[in-house]
């Protein structure tokens, strides 16, 4: 059972190197860093030439802003400093720098931006010629890279919906040899670029976040192993831990994601937003709209579909929920599925609880995997 | 992992579809060195299957004893020397290596708790069977050494994205060192073991996730990727960039693909969610599997080939299925193997097997000009004869490339008379050897032209003259010019009786409408006639002049219809001389009545223009109707130019007897050819002209100007775009009127001072410095 699961010992090891104010859960962060202000969360930096599509896409991840509506954005002419750490589970500062002015003028404090930085996105869009944004990347990645060598560089090829299969891929191979060769000659092979193609008109750029925002969890290994408990014991085909507000997974389990299972999800999310929005809330019903009241504890949601495919969304908490596409066959043990869910929501919660006292979390975890073991093996056989 | 029996005639193993249900969803699969078992592995199951002749035997179930997550794995490999070692990869990241002849129950010889994520794959290396390797999720690769029970080496790359699949270079010389890896970005790394800190090689090869790789098992440089994008691709890694020679687009994202052994271009694969089949590929042929093998109720999850044609897979409903060539679903057998496609110039092309269609292509054939060939293609297993057709259209109805540029750019729509208009466009389209068309605007011009008399003055120049020109023409030219002046004659025939019955020459007028009833008859025949040949005006030469000398006369009494005052000219006319006039040109027409009437019309449009006449008996009820199945005729004939010409022409005149949504068509079908010539002004100009909201406004979407003032450079955002609101003042008046320019404003980019184009060409005619007095010395050009 030790040998299983050693959960609480890497996420420790990974908390320790992050920035000390990196909150997860809401509760203890007020009490933990209350005072300290904003500044000290872990920033998630979007850079890249003007027009490039930055804000848009702050706007269409985090603000539900239809990809449309984009069209009609102004640039943007200073930092927009977006905490999304209010509005939802995640606490990240997503700063939005505007593409034309230059970054490295002696009056931006560049060690202030790029210090707590924990990733940096830089936009590039693919319809455009892109070789004046390799050039403002690699100045970019060199600067940033000297104040700060944690920083994970994301380099997201965005208004891909433009491109052709065939081009998609060419431009991206294109992007990646040019970029890297241009670090390789200025003697910085540590420093790795993740590549995504995005588009707002489609799921991937909510995947591309998502996947940048996972690097920056240190308790993701604990949560997919979670999740693959789940789903091993509760005869689930996927799940995901959604951030409701912005629709972005922070873990889901080690099969591969398909595309089309994502969007599912994320249109249940939606339905099950907009009904609660409409019926599930009492007199407050508009001030709290806003910062997405409508989800709370008791919120979840059966969808059964013609597929013989049942979606099943549970609260976590504030702020997650558990999404999960399990055949209909399966869904028969809904006790079963139930009881597991509320084992793994203490267990997340314990999760998070470890990081306030990094001693007590390892037992708890083990109870937990044990509690669902045992019940399955009670239901299957 | 995999074994060859290369002599497939004497199989030893019987060639029958075997299936055995594991209980529970199954990951992966692996055989043993002799094939006579293998081991399936999943959340819930982890058992030893014998193989045997007449089926699945259940052996050992190694999920016995204290259970836990361990059991659970994602992937399972078989030790190719040592026979009782296999290694498992469990999804909390352990690598547990088992030992089957270990005394105890449970087999499990020790769990390696070395990766922080899910360990997607393991797999052990061909020749040296000590070593272990394994890709997990949390982007890291480790090399095991069984012996020590340790990782002895960690491959990291770059990037911290998932491994999704590894596997060893299968070629003992020169890939001995060598793997690949797949990951969750889609990108491919090949690595070379001795080597541990970078990648010999990296490439994108997959937009979205790359599943699963597999390098081929005699070509050295081939490797097979597939992903989440419905593509399997096959590349050459030994060229740099790395080429991707041939790629399969599958219906669903692609889980597994392994080759198929001693088949060089056969692959097989499967899918990660949706088809439940296993999807054999002749990469030759790339659209249509090869062979498909059903069996499974759920996705298959792992492929394991036995021999050429022989291969097990275990997929998530639990079965382990043996699947055998001879049970193979051909798909290719039951599509009609027939293909068309068009050339840019509207020759069709089509081949078809022997089989199938040959009666359909007779008769298309019949039409066109078709020249067939019949190539022998040898199938891969049967013999087949296919043949190609391909259909030249001979007379071609789209609008010759030229002409319709050059008519688009010369047909003038606005800003004329309707008559001179129709006259200029008929001009146009005569010129670029057009009869139909030009014959038709001269009908729309007399046509509406008289209906609308009261409002539409035409200066009486402007019909004559050119009529008169092409009757000069028509005796020595083409037959074709000769009917659009036919038309005109004849109409003006028409004009003539309708002058008359207004009761002018009443004396004359019995007469006339006698003679308009014949007229009426004859009409068909006199419009044949010039259509064969224009021998019968050159005959009776005198009947010639006297019809154009009638023309001219009708053409003199028709002025009265325009102006009032000129009353008096009519007068100057003799009434015996029209009179005449009209005898002879009826005597003439039953002569020609006499001598041709065999010929009928022929032509589509002939039939608009014959009407015509019929206006003297029913006039002006089913014109508007005739104007509009002419239309309707040039718009079915692929002619929109002339349609949509015509259309804004005639304008009101027309409008409410056609369909707005027609109409829409009509010009949006227009305006979508110009733009595929890129004549970006016509289509501009006909959008302007266009009188439907939804097509006139095309030029107002997604074009905005915004006006900034000079003075304090913020845009102008008020209902006026020359007045700035903060500044208060018009922003950019002319130097010299000092007057708002709301049109063309030209300035010198010197001193920014400008004005009024016609002002300012004036004004630098005769000076040379700013008209402001700035000094600047501008340069007018």
């Amino acid at each position: 059972m030790h040998d299983s699961y050693t959960g609480g010992d890497q996420g420790d090891n990974f908390v320790g190197s992050f920035p000390k104010g990196f909150g997860y859960g809401p509760e203890e962060h007020d009490s933990d860093i209350g005072a300290s202000g904003g500044d000290e969360k872990p920033r998630i930096l979007l850079m890249g030439l003007r027009r490039s599509g930055k804000s848009s896409i702050q706007k269409v991840v985090f603000h539900k802003v239809s990809p449309n509506e984009t069209l009609f954005l102004e640039s943007t002419n200073k930092i927009v400093k977006d905490d999304v750490s209010n509005s939802s589970f995640v606490r990240f500062q997503i700063w939005d720098l505007p593409g034309h002015i230059d970054f490295f003028d002696p009056t931006f404090d560049s060690e202030n931006i790029f210090g707590g930085c924990g990733a940096l996105i830089f936009v590039i869009d693919a319809q455009d010629d892109y070789m004046e944004a390799l050039v403002r990347l690699h100045s970019t990645v060199e600067r940033a890279h000297k104040i700060n060598p944690n920083i994970k560089f994301e380099i997201f090829i965005h208004k891909v919906d433009g491109l052709l299969d065939d081009h998609k891929i060419e431009t991206q191979r294109d992007i990646h040899q040019r970029a890297c060769d241009d670090l390789e000659d200025a003697g910085l092979e540590k420093v790795s670029l993740s590549f995504h193609l995005t588009s707002i008109y489609d799921h991937s750029i909510f995947e591309a976040f998502s996947k940048v925002v996972q690097k920056l969890i240190p308790q993701l290994p604990i949560l997919e192993n979670l999740l693959n408990i789940l789903i091993s014991n509760s005869g689930i085909e996927k799940a995901f831990l959604f951030d409701v507000v912005s629709k972005i997974y922070i873990a889901t389990d080690s099969s591969p994601v398909d595309m089309q299972c994502y969007e599912l999800c994320c249109d249940m999310i939606d339905v099950v937003i907009d009904i609660s929005c409409i019926y599930g809330v009492d007199d407050v019903i508009l001030s709290r709209i806003r910062d997405d009241g409508a989800f709370d504890s008791q919120s979840a949601a059966i969808i059964k579909l013609n597929t013989n495919t049942v979606l099943y969304l549970r609260e976590v908490n504030k702020y997650l929920a558990l999404v999960c596409i399990l055949r209909e066959d399966n869904y028969e043990k809904q006790g079963l599925i139930d009881y597991n869910f509320q084992c793994f929501r203490k267990s997340i919660q314990e999760v998070f609880e470890v990081q306030q006292n990094s001693a007590a979390g390892n037992s708890n975890d083990v109870l937990m995997s044990n509690g669902i073991i045992d019940k399955s093996r009670l239901t299957k056989t | 992992m995999q074994q060859f029996v290369h002599d497939r005639v004497n199989s030893t193993k019987p060639e029958q579809h075997m299936s055995f249900n594991c209980e529970g969803p199954a990951n992966a699969l692996a055989l043993n060195k002799d094939a006579t078992m293998c081991v399936v592995a999943g959340r819930t199951v982890f058992r030893i299957v014998g193989i045997e002749d007449h089926g699945f035997v259940d052996r050992i179930n190694l999920r016995v004893g204290k259970i836990n997550l361990n059991y659970c794995a994602a992937d399972v490999a078989w030790n190719h020397h040592d026979e009782n070692i296999l290694a498992s990869a469990a999804t909390n990241g352990s690598v547990v290596i088992w030992n089957l002849n270990k005394p105890n129950r449970s087999k499990q010889e020790c769990v390696l708790t070395d990766h922080k994520r899910t360990v997607n794959r393991v797999i052990f290396h061909k020749a040296d069977a000590s070593i272990l390797l394994s890709g997990s999720q949390d982007g890291t690769m480790k090399l095991f050494d069984i012996r020590k029970h340790a990782v002895s080496l960690t491959f990291t790359g770059k990037m911290s994205e998932s491994v999704r699949d590894i596997q060893f270079c299968p070629h003992i010389g020169s890939g001995y060192f060598l793997f690949a890896a797949a990951y969750d970005n889609g990108n491919i790394q090949l690595w070379d073991m001795r080597r541990q800190d970078r990648c010999i090689k990296q490439f994108p090869a997959h937009t979205g996730p790359a599943f699963s790789l597999d390098w081929h098992p005699e070509e050295k440089e081939w490797l097979a990727t597939a992903g989440r994008d419905k593509m399997i691709k096959v590349w050459d890694t030994t060229q740099n960039p790395e080429r991707m020679i041939k790629s399969v687009q599958t219906i669903a994202s692609v889980a597994r693909v392994k080759w198929r052994p001693q088949r060089k271009l056969h692959l097989a694969s499967a899918s990660l969610l949706l088809d439940h089949h296993v999807n054999v590929w002749a990469l030759g042929r790339p659209y249509i599997p090869f062979a498909t093998f059903d069996g499974h109720k759920d996705v298959v999850s792992s492929i394991v080939w036995l021999d050429t044609h022989i291969f097990f897979t275990c997929g998530k409903d639990g079965y382990l299925v043996q699947h055998s060539f001879k049970d193979a679903k051909r798909p290719a057998d039951s599509v009609i193997p027939s293909g068309v496609d068009m050339d840019l110039f509207g020759h069709v092309s089509h081949a078809f097997g022997e089989r199938t269609g040959s009666k359909k292509a007779s008769q298309a054939g019949g039409r066109f000009s078709f020249f067939s060939k019949t190539p022998d293609k040898g199938d891969l297993f049967t013999e087949s004869h296919s043949d190609m057709y391909v259909h030249t259209t001979k007379h071609n109805l789209t609008l010759p490339f030229e002409g319709f540029i050059e008519s688009a750019k010369r047909y003038k729509l606005s800003n004329l008379t309707f008559d001179a208009l129709c006259d200029h466009n008929a001009d146009i389209a005569r010129r670029l050897n057009r009869p139909k068309v030009s014959s038709c605007w001269s009908v729309l011009h007399v046509l509406f032209c008289n209906k609308h008399l009261s409002h539409s003055m035409t200066p009486r120049t402007n019909s004559i003259a050119p009529s008169n020109d092409k009757q000069d023409n028509n005796k020595g030219t083409g037959k074709s010019q000769l009917t659009s002046t036919q038309d005109m004659n004849k109409v003006n025939v028409k004009d003539s009786t309708s002058d008359d019955s207004d009761g002018e020459n009443s004396e004359l007028e019995n007469n006339l409408l006698v003679d308009s009833g014949l007229l009426n008859q004859q009409t068909d025949f006199f419009f044949g006639d010039g259509e064969t040949d224009g021998l019968d005006y050159d005959n009776p030469t005198s009947s010639f002049d006297m019809l154009t000398k009638v023309d001219d006369d009708l053409l003199d009494y028709k002025l009265p219809y325009e102006a009032i005052q000129v009353r008096h000219e009519l007068k100057t006319v003799s009434p015996e001389d029209l009179a005449a006039g009209h005898q002879t040109l009826v005597g003439e027409q039953k002569h020609n009545n006499m001598t041709d009437n065999q010929i009928s019309p022929s032509e589509p449009e002939d039939e608009n223009i014959i009407n015509i006449p019929f206006k003297l008996d029913i006039p002006r009820i089913s014109e508007p109707q005739i104007v509009v199945d002419m239309l309707k005729t040039f718009a079915q004939q692929g002619d929109i130019q002339s349609t949509v010409s015509m259309l804004i022409v005639l304008g009101d005149k027309i409008r409410p007897y056609i369909d707005e949504e027609v109409q829409e068509a009509w010009f949006q079908s227009y305006i979508e050819i110009l733009g595929y010539y890129e004549l970006w002004t016509v289509s501009a100009e006909i959008i302007k002209l266009c009188h439907i909201g939804q097509v006139s406004s095309l030029n107002q979407q997604s074009t905005t100007i915004h006006t900034y003032c000079s003075q304090c450079s913020r845009q102008i955002l008020g209902k006026v775009g020359w007045l700035c609101e903060k500044c208060k003042i018009v922003t950019n008046s002319c130097s010299i009127c000092h007057l708002p320019v709301r049109h063309m404003f030209i300035w010198c980019q010197g001193c920014c001072h400008g004005g009024h184009i016609d002002h300012i060409k004036d004004w630098f005619a005769v000076n040379n410095e700013c008209p402001t007095g700035c000094g600047h010395m501008c340069q007018y050009t």
